[in-house]
């Protein structure tokens, strides 16, 4: 469902961002998404926004890195190519550590990274609409549901700078 | 409003029996000893050790945080600054050592053996002495420094204070480490003469600093439990669970680079080290990287973990009890030898000098605000909490 009316206006400070916030929160206005130049601390508790799930992907990613990277060293080095250097067994677990490490560490970073990507619906090739240039520079952006009457009067009572519609 | 901080008679009763059955443990444990002199000497060794890196560990945290200008930490502050006037009488329980020296250390009777004969330059009964009081001596008097700029603070409200704190930290950090480094040496790894790690008092000071963060972790949490600490939030203790997260990793990642050079390398005169411990003390030497690596690692890795106090507490005491077995695994094999096991000396002198070091902390908290209200970073600390819209 997506609202028809759509009012959008900025602040310059996180602090008159947080209050405003607040005021249309009481005021029960939707408040449909909030862009900052940089991440404002508090903000996801304020918005209610769920606990991304990013740290499980990493952690599976992880869990996948390291069954691939001790695998693939106790298969190559058993079976594969079965070479005995400096004296040590064949399977020697000390020496898979440090290639376990780091393919557990790019199986997260992978994940992390694609996973975030497809959460938010960025990355190479998305489109995504820019309600305001300014939200990468100094400007902090609200866009609210306008559909109920008394909506503009509240925004403007938060002294939201340049309020409009979003055509 | 905060409640001042009292050292109530019931605290005073229950650790008094503690040191006082620790006593009588420990004298039950010289009866009933059967490992010679060396195992009672190096176990006093290995309890002043472990108290003087709690206090280390604490030591550490001040400065980096001071240094840092970070501002989380200042609402728990005066946990590791109380924990950190422990070191005056560390040395006093360090000194006790010294009769025992020989006992211990095999580099005091260097005669017929070519290697010890060549370092007496350096190692010798009386510049090890010398050295053991310069490093206490030093510590001691940089933590009166930072103690008595603690207390100004608490009645003084001029930023100053805040600023001098920032530049003795930046001294006594490069100070504290170094001498911190060359200490761990001096009295563990020279129980080992013939063997060297250049990475040993890092891994030592990295375990320290594991050691320092559980010991506040313990203490601001049983001190909360008595209603002291109140403004510490849940912020505060997922900060500190993170702590002890990386740390423990960071412990693990040396434990695993000091190994893993020696294993591959293979020389005898460093692999001898950890041969000695995997043919004697195997259990312990894999308890010890598990429960100080391994338990934080799978324990503490999601937020809710590091935000439970329970589950802070109880891993925080695994980890140090994880520590605890890793000092005794690098200490024991070279001064009692391959029979030493952990006997009622061990645990009693443990009790000791652990309540020794829960009554100096305690007493020292007495003295000071649990609040730094002057502290230029104590409304930032208290912040977070008000964001979450709490107090609204």
């Amino acid at each position: 469902m997506k609202p028809q009316n759509i009012l959008s206006g900025y602040f310059t400070s996180e602090e008159q961002l947080i209050s405003a916030l607040k005021h249309l929160q009481k005021e029960k206005i939707t408040i449909i998404d909030v862009f900052t130049p940089y991440p404002v601390h508090g903000l996801e508790k304020l918005l209610k926004i769920k606990p991304e799930t990013l740290s499980y992907i990493a952690f599976g990613g992880g869990i996948l890195g390291f069954i691939v990277g001790i695998g693939m060293q106790i298969v190559i080095s058993t079976h594969l190519a079965p070479v005995v250097f400096g004296g040590k067994p064949l399977m020697a677990i000390p020496s898979f550590m440090p290639i376990t490490t780091m393919l557990t560490l790019l199986f997260a970073v992978f994940a992390v990274v694609f996973g975030f990507f497809i959460q938010t619906g960025t990355g190479a090739g998305a489109v995504n609409r820019i309600y305001d240039p300014g939200t990468t520079n100094d400007r902090f952006l609200i866009l609210i549901d306008a559909n109920s009457s008394e909506a503009k009067l509240v925004f403007t009572k938060t002294n939201a700078i340049d309020i409009k519609l979003v055509d | 409003m905060e409640k001042s901080f009292e050292i109530k008679k019931s605290l005073l009763i229950t650790l008094a029996t503690i040191a006082i059955i620790g006593i009588l443990i420990a004298f039950l444990g010289v009866l009933t000893n059967n490992q010679g002199a060396s195992s009672l000497w190096s176990s006093v060794l290995l309890n002043a050790y472990f108290v003087t890196a709690i206090a280390a560990g604490c030591a550490f945290f001040v400065l980096v945080h001071n240094l840092a200008d970070s501002g989380w930490h200042t609402a728990l502050i005066r946990i590791p600054e109380s924990i950190a006037t422990f070191f005056p009488v560390a040395g006093l329980l360090m000194l006790l050592i010294l009769p025992g020296l020989g006992e211990i250390y095999h580099w005091t009777h260097p005669q017929g053996d070519a290697l010890l004969e060549a370092k007496t330059p350096f190692l010798n009964t009386p510049f090890f002495i010398i050295r053991l009081i310069i490093y206490y001596l030093l510590w001691s008097l940089m933590f009166l420094k930072i103690w008595q700029q603690t207390k100004k603070m608490d009645t003084d409200n001029s930023p100053v204070i805040y600023k001098n704190l920032k530049r003795l930290s930046g001294v006594f950090i490069v100070l504290f480490v170094s001498t911190f480094y060359f200490a761990s040496i001096d009295w563990i790894m020279t129980i080992d003469p013939h063997w060297y790690s250049s990475l040993f008092g890092f891994f030592l000071l990295s375990g320290a600093v594991v050691m320092g963060v559980s010991a506040i972790i313990i203490i601001l949490i049983t001190a909360q439990y008595f209603g002291y600490f109140q403004h510490v939030k849940t912020n505060h203790l997922h900060d500190l669970g993170k702590y002890l997260f990386g740390f423990s990793i960071f412990w693990g990642y040396l434990w695993g680079s000091q190994y893993l050079l020696i294993w591959y390398s293979n020389i005898p005169e460093e692999s001898v080290y950890y041969v000695e411990r995997l043919t004697h003390f195997p259990e312990l030497l894999r308890l010890s990287v598990v429960l100080s690596f391994i338990v934080p690692l799978m324990g503490l890795m999601t937020a809710g973990s590091k935000k439970n106090k329970t589950w802070l507490l109880i891993m925080a005491i695994v980890v140090l009890v994880g520590q605890w077995i890793n000092l005794y695994v690098a200490v024991k094999p070279g001064s009692t030898g391959e029979n030493a096991s952990i006997n009622l000396f061990d645990i009693g002198t443990l009790m000791l000098f652990v309540s020794l070091l829960v009554y100096v902390t305690f007493r020292s908290l007495t003295k000071i605000k649990q609040v730094p209200i002057n502290h230029p970073f104590m409304h930032e600390a208290l912040m977070d909490d008000e964001l979450d819209g709490d107090h609204h």
